[in-house]
């Protein structure tokens, strides 16, 4: 109440009792204080008194206790036209009242009290974002350039702390808006927690650049090896010796392909001064195989399109293997080759192996095999 | 004791008891009742007792108009208030009763 208790009389104090009962339908606060003026006057005057607020109780008070021992609940049922007048007319009264009215009977059931328990300590943190909110609109009505959740200047972090604070100061109660200005934060607050949920799907979670330097991964055909597109395989057999025309297919029996589905294209091979381009193989039924390893082909300035047959080829000279990067890998050892090189007119079903028992693939732990050594032949030139 | 916690439960019968006794409005029923010693109840109770008994049907209701000043409205008992006060009457004896016998049981104890 902003008028002092000098100046209220027992007209002004019968007012805000009214006032303070407007939930009421207006027949029922009439009724409830018809006469209240004269009651109040002749009681001030029988207590020797001048003040209401000294004799009574501040008017909201007078009215809860009037209300009470009247019997009256706090969101009195109201007629539904009424209701409907209501709505036009005091739209956040009634939505007050429906409310309140909603609370009540969410308090009756056994699973609302402890959910209110829980949002109630959640409060803080709706207090904070209330700041938050109310801060990045201002930014956008100020025009504000963009940014991320965190503010990009040492000013906005300051508005922003500055922001958080008096809505945490005033969720707790501790700093009021002034009674003419209560309605505005109010209004601000309900606003802010319309915005808050769009507000924060629409914040950025980091520096704008990020998108611009890591674009969505490509995910290329072809096989990569540490990262790196790689053109073409190399196929040693157990003694290391290169092998050619070699099918290679994954697990699923799909052709294992380096290449995209022309193969075009020009590729620098590792110590090689001039790029290559590559040829697939041809399988019985005059289909092109780019799952043939290695891949033949030669120079790319030797490739060029023939008109007569529509493709792309190598100009008079026949595909040639590339250079390898080994004339010779490392040999591996397999196991049960030694001995079975050793035993060879005995089938190995009839002679098992020492130190596998028959018909079982014998195990690594069983017959040890060498860690393979560093390649011992230099990468061709 | 906070006495007006007692009053609260016996509030209606006491001011059933001072209609009954001579009708009355708002502040003059409030009166009487201090005047009889009850004097820790608040006005705004006793007139929004009076209005939930009047629309309880135990009492009625008329306006006398004032020569000086508003009009009053005056409360009176009718014969539902009668039997109300009556089966209160009956049944706050029996109360005081067992509240005394038990406290001076235990004066003498």
């Amino acid at each position: 109440m902003t008028v002092t208790s000098d100046t209220m009389d027992v007209a002004d104090y019968a007012a805000a009792v009214r006032r303070a009962l407007a939930g009421l339908s207006p027949e029922l606060v009439e009724d409830l204080t018809d006469g209240l003026e004269a009651d109040l006057a002749e009681a001030l005057a029988d207590a020797a008194g001048t003040d209401p607020v000294a004799q009574f109780g501040t008017p909201e008070e007078y009215a809860a206790e009037l209300r009470t021992a009247a019997g009256i609940e706090p969101a009195a049922p109201v007629v539904a036209g009424r209701k409907r007048r209501e709505w036009l007319r005091h739209p956040v009264r009634a939505l007050r009242r429906r409310a309140s009215r909603l609370l009540t009977s969410l308090r009756a059931t056994r699973w609302w009290p402890p959910v209110e328990d829980f949002l109630v300590v959640l409060r803080p943190l709706w207090w904070v974002l209330r700041g938050w909110v109310i801060y990045r609109f201002a930014l956008w009505a100020f025009g504000g350039s963009p940014e991320s959740i965190m503010p990009s200047s040492g000013f906005r972090f300051v508005a922003l702390v500055a922001l958080v604070v008096v809505s945490v100061q005033w969720g707790r109660g501790t700093w009021r808006a002034p009674a003419r200005l209560q309605p505005v934060a109010v209004f601000v607050s309900a606003a802010a927690a319309v915005l808050v949920l769009p507000m924060v799907a629409g914040a950025d979670t980091g520096p704008d650049y990020i998108y611009e330097t890591y674009p969505e991964p490509y995910l290329a055909e072809g096989v990569v090896v540490d990262g790196m597109q790689v053109s073409n395989l190399y196929v040693y057999d157990a003694e290391g010796n290169p092998l050619e025309n070699v099918q290679i297919f994954d697990d699923r029996g799909r052709p294992v392909r380096t290449l995209g589905e022309d193969g075009q294209g020009e590729y620098f091979l590792y110590g090689v001064g001039q790029p290559w381009s590559w040829l697939p193989a041809t399988d019985q039924f005059g289909q092109p195989r780019w799952n043939v390893y290695p891949l033949l082909g030669g120079p790319s300035a030797q490739f060029a399109f023939d008109g007569t047959t529509g493709r792309w080829g190598l100009l008079d000279a026949d595909p040639a293997v590339p250079p390898l990067p080994f004339a010779k890998a490392p040999a591996i050892v397999v196991p049960g080759a030694e001995e079975q090189a050793d035993d060879e007119t005995a089938p190995p079903s009839a002679a098992p192996t020492p130190g596998a028992s028959t018909g079982i693939t014998p195990s690594p732990s069983d017959n040890p095999t060498t860690p393979p050594s560093p390649p011992t032949t230099p990468p061709a030139p | 004791m906070d006495t007006t916690q007692l009053l609260k439960g016996v509030l209606d019968l006491a001011v059933l008891a001072v209609v009954a006794d001579e009708d009355g409005y708002g502040y003059d029923v409030v009166r009487r009742l201090r005047a009889a010693g009850i004097a820790e109840v608040g006005d705004a109770s006793v007139y929004g007792t009076l209005r939930r008994l009047y629309a309880a049907g135990a009492l009625t209701s008329y306006v006398v108009p004032s020569d000086e000043g508003p009009h009053r409205k005056y409360y009176g008992i009718n014969a539902q208030g009668r039997a109300m006060l009556d089966t209160q009457r009956k049944d706050w004896r029996e109360f005081a009763d067992a509240m005394a016998s038990l406290l001076g049981t235990e004066k003498v104890a």
